[in-house]
């Protein structure tokens, strides 16, 4: 009993010297069941995503022609059944066959989307936050120019201007959040900058760059995360009511916003075409938003015991 | 000659309210391995002196009117930012006041002082990580704690942590900035003995900031007394306990209770520091002084060599010795 304890003693012990800021963080990350539930979720979205992918490739576009695009008036608004489980849409496709192809749009634009705005937007705010002065001045007014213009306009004006392709889609999404976020980041820079380590940092003679990205983001990052995670749920609301003006992704892509928006007209008949991918991309957002609020508590070692 | 030397020093923060003058001509030396103590009450300049050695001034609001301050033959004021961030940490190093706040609490302190080693010592992690566990042993802190972080430390453990961090390169000269005012009486002496010992075996010259001059007469082989962004007196630890002359350092003394005399009452300094943006033309000390006389309040007074290495800003000790140029 007592060699047992002393065991599990020294393996605790162990696992709290040998691991790194984000060994740790997922160490404590794995306690949290809900934020791993949605980790999980959102995992299973990225697998689902590739394996379409890699079946496209395999049969060269069979499937995603016969069964994803492919039109079979037949089953017109055909309800949920054995042999499709989610239904079929207003041209008789396969719901669920939509949905998992389309995951691909919804997961890769929304955050690769936010990855460019987390960059370009954590980039200018850190360096506003940190030096302040001039040229916090300068790049914030820039910022809150961009903040003036109503997301959805600059993005439809983006994507009219440079013309619709994935990356300009990307920019669209992106170019809107990067003041937002540069705000964020901005403000929990200024909240560190001037705590007594970063000055204790400078007394055992580390440079900028050492202090901004050992002292600074680290304890900068819990607001930015929490912020980008829920920013990439709005990002996939916001390629749904693009593909909705019809300059997002087009149709017959099954792209989850643009069935949802299609399954409008008949809400009436056929509740489950609207419905299942609504939940979709509730859940989505939802388990991001989840996710995301664990690993800010991860990233805290306060949260550790 | 002095180890560092610090020449009429003039330091000015720039506010939205004013300029506030929080250093007015400040002249200190300090000798190769002795401890000098610094001594003044809140407000005094001391934590600006501290910073404006180390060239920590805050960039927005701080500004040196004059002064020059020599280490090693170098002024420090003159240097570039990358000469000074050479400086910090090898050469000249400094115990914040505040243990509590002075750690990132998101990096294991072992990271932090192997990061301390990194700034200056073309090491591998390895190597760096390993010294800093001999550091936290020479501070009394079992190594395989390295891997916790500051939080899971006690007010006494991170102070000692501190410390570490501050002697990770060898420091020739380390300044303390009230390094036992955040901790118990019991952790202060633990410390204080602690840094003492550390002192002589690495032969580092100190500069203690305190308020406590029981600390000072444990600790310090010389002692300056500094009021409103000046010096009133200095000289060796006895002369100044023993035969203070300027009449706050009195004052400070009538301040602190003795174990010998029995009072109902402690004898204060009466009044409050004058308004930095707003400073008396003559003595600094003439608006609490009960000594102050009219010229006093007109005139301002130099330095008086008082007895060997000791000095005095004060009019009283005029006839004396000679005054400083």
């Amino acid at each position: 009993m007592k060699r047992k304890e002393r065991e599990v003693g020294s393996m605790a012990n162990q696992a709290l010297h040998s691991r790194g800021l984000w060994a740790d963080a997922w160490h404590r990350f794995k306690k949290n069941k809900v934020a791993v539930a949605g980790m999980v979720f959102v995992l299973i979205l990225v697998v689902i995503s590739i394996a379409t992918l890699v079946i496209d490739w395999v049969t060269a576009g069979e499937i995603y022609n016969n069964y994803v695009t492919k039109t079979n008036l037949p089953m017109k608004l055909a309800g949920p059944s054995l042999e499709h489980i989610f239904g079929c849409d207003e041209y008789g496709r396969d719901i669920l066959f939509r949905l998992l192809w389309g995951t691909r749009y919804s997961l890769f634009i929304g955050i690769v989307s936010i990855l460019i705005a987390l960059v370009g937007g954590g980039f200018l705010g850190a360096i506003a936050g940190f030096y302040g002065g001039k040229v916090d001045n300068v790049i914030m007014r820039v910022m809150d120019v961009f903040l003036s213009i109503p997301s959805m306009v600059m993005a439809i004006a983006i994507v009219t201007a440079l013309g619709n392709s994935i990356f300009n889609l990307l920019l669209s999404i992106a170019v809107p959040q990067i003041p937002r976020l540069a705000r964020i980041v901005r403000a929990s820079v200024m909240s560190v900058r001037d705590r007594e380590f970063v000055e204790a940092a400078r007394a055992v003679g580390a440079d900028d760059g050492l202090i901004i990205f050992k002292y600074i983001i680290p304890n900068a990052l819990a607001p930015i995360i929490v912020q980008a995670s829920l920013t990439v749920g709005s990002a996939i609301l916001s390629i749904a009511g693009l593909s909705f003006l019809g300059i997002g992704v087009e149709p017959p892509a099954p792209e989850w916003g643009s069935i949802l928006n299609a399954a409008r007209t008949y809400m009436r008949d056929a509740w489950h075409i609207s419905v299942i991918p609504g939940l979709m991309i509730m859940i989505t957002v939802l388990s991001l938003n989840l996710a995301g609020d664990g690993l800010r508590d991860a990233l805290d070692p306060k949260m550790k015991n | 000659m002095a180890f560092l030397d610090i020449k009429d020093l003039q330091v000015d923060y720039v506010t939205e309210d004013g300029v506030v003058h929080a250093l007015n001509g400040v002249d200190l030396e300090v000798m190769e391995g002795e401890t000098l103590g610094l001594v003044g009450e809140t407000g005094a300049g001391k934590t600006t002196l501290a910073k404006c050695i180390m060239g920590l001034l805050p960039q927005r609001t701080g500004r040196i009117r004059s002064g020059e301050i020599y280490y090693d033959g170098k002024d420090l004021l003159k240097m570039s930012l990358k000469e000074m961030q050479k400086i910090r940490g090898a050469h000249i190093a400094m115990i914040f006041q505040d243990p509590m706040t002075s750690l990132n609490p998101v990096l294991t302190v072992g990271d932090q002082i192997a990061e301390a080693v990194q700034n200056h010592e073309n090491c591998k992690r390895d190597e760096a990580m390993k010294r800093a566990e001999e550091m936290l042993e020479l501070v009394g802190i079992p190594a395989e704690r390295a891997g916790d972080y500051p939080h899971q430390f006690s007010g006494g453990m991170k102070q000692r942590v501190v410390i570490a961090i501050a002697l990770a390169c060898n420091p020739k000269f380390l300044i303390a900035d009230e390094p036992t005012t955040a901790l118990d009486v019991t952790i202060q002496a633990q410390v204080l003995e602690m840094m003492q010992d550390l002192k002589r075996k690495f032969h580092t010259s100190m500069l203690l900031i305190t308020h406590d001059l029981g600390v000072v007469a444990q600790n310090c082989d010389r002692v300056a007394v500094i009021y409103a962004g000046e010096v009133v007196e200095y000289g060796g630890i006895f002369d100044v306990f023993k035969g203070m002359r300027h009449p706050y350092t009195k004052g400070l003394f009538s301040s602190i209770p003795q174990i010998q005399n029995e009072v109902t009452r402690l004898a204060p300094i009466p009044g409050m520091m004058p308004d930095p943006m707003d400073l008396p033309e003559g003595c600094k000390f003439c608006t609490r002084c009960q000594h102050a006389t009219q010229r006093c309040r007109e005139e301002h007074p130099q330095l008086v060599q008082v007895g060997e290495g000791h000095w005095a800003r004060c009019f009283l000790c005029e006839q004396e010795g000679k005054v400083k140029e």
